[in-house]
This record gives C-alpha cells, sequence and structure tokens, in this order.
C-alpha cells in the first residue's frame, strides 16, 4: 500500500488527484504517516469482522445468538423486498449503503468529510507541556489575548488558533497572508467594539505568537507562557 | 428454535431482521418531532448571530468536501438569514408533522448549508454531524404517518364507514429509519474509541497522564464552566479509571443497538451523563451530539406511557353520532390526539344498548343531537363542555385549557358548537332518532 500511496502521490492523472481529494499539498511522509497510524485499525476490523464469522460458522454459537435475541424469522416469513416496490427497495438500501459506506470511509481513508467527519474526542496524546497560536490585541500599550468570544464573533478563539496554526494544511483555498487575516481578524474586533458587544478599548496593533506551557495545576502561568514568540504583527494606528 | 440452516441463510435472515423486522410508527413519529423540536429551540441559541458569517471575507475559508465546487467565502448575510428562516420554518413542520416529506427535505436540504457552513471557517464542529446525518435519513424516510398532522389531515380525508380506533401502524418503513440513525450515533462513539486504539494506544490514553494533562491544558485554551477538571488531575487514580470507562463506553456503544428495556435507557443515560461531564469540565459541551444520543436510545413511549399512568387524569366516555360523517372525522381525530388512552369512543346509535345500561340518565335523543362525555366520576358535558373536558384528557389540547376558561369564552365556544351542529344536519348529518334535548353545552351528574 505505500507504494500505491506513492505512485498516486506523484501521477499527474487529474481524475485520479480528484478521487484522492485534491491537490496533494502535504509531504508524502504525512499520507504515509497517516496511512501507518490507521493500519492498526484496519487489520483490527478485519481481524474482528473474520473472527466473527468464523465463529458464527459454529452452530452452537448461533443456537446461543438465537436464545438471546429469539429465533430468526423463518425463509417463507420475510416478504420480498420487505413488501417494498422495487424503486423504494432501491431508495432504501441505497441510503443505508451510501450512511454507512461514508461512516466507515472516514475511519479508513485520510480526510474529513463532514457530516461523516470522525470525531476523535481527545484521543490525541497530551503531555506536559504544549503549544497553541494566540491571537493578541495591543491597547494603550497594553497586550492581552484575545479569549471573549464576543469581540471576534462569528468567529471564536478556537476556531481562531486553528485558522492561524493550519494555514499550511489548507489544501482548496489561496491562503491568504498573514497579515491580511490579522487585519480581518481586527476589523472583527472592531465592528463588535462599535456595536456596543464588549467593552473593549481600540486597537493600536494586533499580534500572533506561538506560546508555550508548562501545564500547572494552579494555572498560574495561564497569562505567563514559557515561550512567547512573537510571529506576526500589525500596526493599526499607522 | 429456530430450524437448521446454513450459516449464509441466517446471517441472511437476521441482518434483513434487524433492517427490516416491522417497527412501530409512532417510535419513527416521536424521534421525528424530538429531533427537529430540538434542532428548532437550539438553533435560537447557536445559529442566532448565523447571518454574521456572510460578513466574513474569505481570509478562514478551509472548504469541507461538500463546498469545495463553491466560491470561496459564506454567502451574504441576507441569503444567510433566508436560509436560517426557511430552515426553522421547515424544522417547525417537521415537527410537528405537517407536509412531512417535503419539509424533512427542505430541513436536510437547508441544515447542509445552516449546520454545514460554519465547517469551513477555520475548524470542524463534531457536534452538528449526527443532527445533519438523522435529518438526511428522515426526508427519505415516511416519519409522518404517526404523531402528525399529517395523520390527522389523512384521518379527516378517509373518515368514511363506521369509526374504528386505528390500530398501530407498523412496517419495516418504520423501523430501518431509526436503526439507520441509531448505528450512525454508535459509529461516531465507536469510532473516537477507535481513534485511542491507533494513536496513542489504549494502555497509553488510559494509563498515562494523558487525561490529565488534557483536563488542565483545557484550562489554558477554553473556558471550562466548572473547575473539577483541576482537582480530578490532582487524582491519578481517578484520571486513568475515567478514562478505562470512556473508552469502554466507546467501543461498547454498538451494542446499544441490542439492549432493550430498562437496560438500554440506563447505558444511553450513562453515555449521556459522560459527554455532559467532559463537556463542562473541558468546556466542549457537544450538546446536539448528546441530545440526539437521548432522542434516539430512550423508550420514549414507554417513558411516556409510566409518566401517563402517573398523572392525575380522569378518564372519560366519548358518546357521539355514529351516522354523521362529521362527527366520525371529529371522534377520529380526538382517539388519534389520544396519547393517554384516557377517551373510550362509543357510537350512539350501534353501541347504545350497552350505553344505556351504563348511563341510565342519557337519551339516545340527546347523545345524537350533540356529542356527550361522561367523565369517570360521572359528571356528563356535552356540546362545547364536552371538547372543554376532553382538553385536561388530551395532552395536545393543554397549552388551550386557560383560554377555554376564560370568561366569555364557553358562551361563544358554545355558540360556534351550535352553528357548527345545525350545519351538520343541514349538510346530510340528520339526528337518526327525533328527540328534544335541552342538555346542550351544559354539566349534569348521573
Amino acid at each position: 500500500m505505500p507504494r500505491v500511496i506513492e505512485f498516486l502521490y506523484h501521477t499527474d492523472t487529474p481524475i485520479l488527484r480528484h478521487v484522492l481529494g485534491g491537490r496533494a499539498g502535504l509531504p508524502l511522509s504525512e499520507y504515509l504517516a497517516d496511512w501507518r497510524a490507521r493500519l492498526p485499525a484496519l487489520f483490527l476490523g478485519l481481524a474482528a469482522v473474520t473472527a466473527f464469522l468464523l465463529l458464527l460458522t459454529h452452530g452452537g454459537v448461533r443456537s446461543l445468538i438465537d436464545r438471546a435475541l429469539g429465533p430468526p424469522p423463518a425463509p417463507g416469513a420475510m416478504a420480498p423486498r420487505a413488501g417494498m416496490t422495487c424503486p423504494r427497495w432501491l431508495v432504501v438500501n441505497a441510503t443505508i449503503a451510501a450512511m454507512l459506506g461514508a461512516q466507515l470511509l472516514e475511519v479508513f481513508v485520510p480526510g474529513d468529510r463532514w457530516p461523516f467527519s470522525p470525531y476523535a474526542m481527545y484521543a490525541s496524546e497530551h503531555g506536559p507541556s504544549f503549544s497553541w497560536r494566540g491571537v493578541y490585541g495591543v491597547s494603550d500599550g497594553r497586550e492581552f489575548r484575545l479569549r471573549d468570544p464576543r469581540a471576534i464573533a462569528p468567529i471564536d478563539p478556537i476556531r481562531l488558533s486553528y485558522a492561524f496554526a493550519d494555514r499550511h494544511r489548507r489544501e482548496w483555498t489561496v491562503v491568504p497572508p498573514q497579515d491580511s487575516m490579522l487585519r480581518a481578524v481586527a476589523s472583527l474586533y472592531e465592528r463588535t467594539r462599535l456595536n456596543g458587544d464588549h467593552a473593549g478599548l481600540p486597537l493600536g496593533a494586533i499580534r500572533l505568537y506561538e506560546n508555550t506551557w508548562l501545564l500547572r495545576r494552579d494555572l498560574a502561568n495561564v497569562e505567563a507562557p514559557a515561550r512567547h514568540v512573537l510571529l506576526h504583527e500589525v500596526r493599526l494606528d499607522e | 428454535m429456530s430450524e437448521p440452516r446454513g450459516v449464509t441463510a441466517w446471517l441472511g435472515a437476521r441482518v434483513h431482521e434487524a433492517w427490516f423486522a416491522p417497527g412501530d410508527a409512532r417510535d419513527l413519529g416521536v424521534v421525528r418531532a424530538l429531533l427537529a423540536g430540538m434542532l428548532l429551540i437550539l438553533s435560537f441559541w447557536y445559529q442566532r448571530s448565523f447571518e454574521l458569517w456572510g460578513t466574513l471575507q474569505p481570509w478562514v475559508w478551509d472548504p469541507v468536501w461538500l463546498y469545495r465546487a463553491t466560491p470561496p467565502g459564506a454567502p451574504g448575510a441576507p441569503i444567510l438569514l433566508a436560509v436560517l428562516w426557511t430552515w426553522r420554518v421547515a424544522l417547525l413542520l417537521l415537527a410537528v408533522g405537517l407536509w412531512t416529506r417535503a419539509s424533512a427535505i427542505v430541513a436536510a436540504l437547508t441544515g447542509l448549508l445552516v449546520l454545514g457552513l460554519p465547517q469551513n471557517l477555520g475548524k470542524v464542529n463534531h457536534d452538528y454531524g449526527l443532527v445533519m446525518v438523522c435529518l438526511m435519513v428522515l426526508a427519505v424516510s415516511q416519519a409522518g404517518d404517526a404523531w402528525s398532522l399529517d395523520r390527522l389531515r389523512h384521518i379527516v380525508r378517509d373518515a368514511e364507514g363506521p369509526f374504528r380506533r386505528e390500530e398501530a401502524r407498523r412496517g419495516p418503513e418504520y423501523r430501518w429509519p431509526l436503526v439507520l440513525m441509531q448505528l450512525m450515533g454508535t459509529l461516531v462513539l465507536f469510532t473516537a474509541g477507535l481513534a485511542k486504539l491507533q494513536s496513542p494506544g489504549a494502555m497509553a490514553w488510559v494509563m498515562s497522564d494523558n487525561l490529565q494533562n488534557t483536563f488542565v491544558r483545557h484550562f489554558y485554551t477554553h473556558d471550562p464552566p466548572l473547575r473539577i477538571g483541576l482537582w480530578l488531575a490532582s487524582v491519578p487514580v481517578l484520571s486513568r479509571a475515567l478514562a478505562g470507562g470512556a473508552l469502554l463506553l466507546e467501543l461498547g456503544a454498538p451494542l446499544l443497538l441490542l439492549l432493550r428495556g430498562r437496560l438500554r435507557a440506563v447505558v444511553t443515560t450513562m453515555v449521556m451523563l459522560m459527554l455532559i461531564a467532559f463537556g463542562l469540565v473541558l468546556g466542549v459541551l457537544f450538546l446536539h451530539f448528546v441530545l440526539a444520543l437521548g432522542i434516539l436510545f430512550l423508550p420514549w413511549r414507554l417513558l411516556g406511557a409510566r409518566l401517563a399512568a402517573q398523572l392525575p387524569v380522569r378518564s372519560f366516555t366519548l358518546i357521539y353520532d355514529g351516522s354523521c360523517r362529521l362527527c366520525r372525522k371529529t371522534v377520529g381525530v380526538i382517539a388519534a390526539m389520544d396519547l393517554m388512552e384516557r377517551v373510550e369512543v362509543r357510537d350512539a346509535l350501534r353501541d347504545w344498548p350497552g350505553l344505556s345500561g351504563r348511563f341510565p340518565s342519557l337519551t339516545q335523543a340527546q347523545c345524537l343531537e350533540s356529542m356527550h362525555v361522561v367523565r369517570s366520576d360521572g359528571r356528563t358535558y356535552a356540546g362545547f363542555a364536552a371538547y372543554r373536558a376532553l382538553a385536561w384528557a388530551i395532552p395536545g389540547w393543554w397549552p388551550l385549557l386557560p383560554v377555554l376558561y376564560l370568561p366569555g369564552v364557553p358562551q361563544v365556544g358554545q355558540m360556534v358548537y351550535e352553528r357548527i351542529a345545525a350545519r351538520r344536519l343541514e349538510q346530510g348529518c340528520p339526528v337518526p332518532v327525533s328527540a328534544g334535548t335541552e342538555m346542550t353545552g351544559r354539566e349534569t351528574r348521573s
């Protein structure tokens, strides 16, 4: 499979690229790593299905299930196509196949096909330190993190952080420079401020930082990260 | 016991049964009404600033596959507002079951924009995935065959022949949509468990400091409403037990499909509580997803029946003129809305021999001239008062109760009733047995 991925990565057939989900915007190593990460689940899934089918070949197992669920319908008791018309039967089965197929595709094939997106529910491994992109405003020489959702509505601070952190991952749009992204955030802030949605002062500058924290349960360093690296700044008062 | 058969035939029969065994239309109807109602109510909070997405420049645009063929950026605010309100109206119609198929299709299509648009703006929100899938399934299903105004319209249209209380509608069309939605819900949880097995691995996820770090980390990036996460992080054994329990519940979620009755309700509640607790501790509550799980898996009709049995609502005997088409329509609607099964419907013509013995103070002529209702304690109502008495027994009419007791309303109501009753006589529903009566619109005790 890695060879297939490599071949597809380098191939230039438009249809194939479309099937693959767009331009190969990431290095090949990322696609291979993603495949390796999904391999255990694929193996586990196939092994579980095979084991289940093998178990079912044993009549005793089937009897056990019958005892738990009640006897299965007799062959003659099942109406052909469950009593539905042929077109309706096709629609119903196509719906079931499409929904389940899309959900299973999400498990085994990289991508995020909303509304079938895989939701990992905090599966990522978190260590005692982490880095996070944060947007800061500067008013009267005082710097503050934009954490109030009302100040940058409809964007929220989490979405904002992802928007900056994942810029290089965007495969389907021309990614605007950080400068114009920060200006856009500043204009959101100014609009909500003028609307009276928050009591913030006008911004003199807006900054993007890469923060690294060492986690503390007393939260004493929330506003004082161990590393606070300025990535970009836009002066608004010039 | 089942007859011996090959594994393929056995598996085929089991799969067929799982998807297409006759289901109850009321189960699907309840899910439709609750799901659409929930989305409608939450839309006034979650989509309260929806039109603002239209003011954003495409600087944050990162389309999911559904939107890759569209121009970057959201449509303008007026278009978004129009779509949002179309969605809300469709959800309202879907919840009450009026033009159900059409409203389900419109709700699903507009939902792709209302729920789907924010997915293109920086981050995919997994809260909306399951409810969007459910809307798509409902659009293909026959979800309006029970618990719906469409059903009442159908009863009114087909009020031919003597009244018969409807049998519960059953069929495969009421099972597969429910099974599909439930399966999709459990797959979301199962894939979350699977993701933890893939990376970092079950042992690492459960036994390391991972969950403790996650609890603390969210105080740096989110605003958790409860500070209990900091305490949990200080008790490693507890954090690990929570992680293990969560992983077990996620991986075991598909088993929910096999559970029935009280056990299913208990496990569903546990999963919901787990998701709510994590939401409060981490500051990320997936309310749509949690509520959808509850709607799909809790035995609502059973809970409703238990609740109804506890309510101090009396039962009634409704006596009507079975030869009158208008009366049959009315009684059909009343019977369909009698969710607590407190109303016994009797025809004054066909059932009179039995009724005369039970209610000696009533005459057949009285009962043929106006609808009569006898409460379980013997109190008798006729005309408007009969409707008002029935309103206590029919949950769908409860919101009307305060209005029905306002001064002047009984007089106007009785006038309207008498006018309609008179028109019924003019329109070919003559009273079969002639007899005078003075009972309309008043209460008596038999």
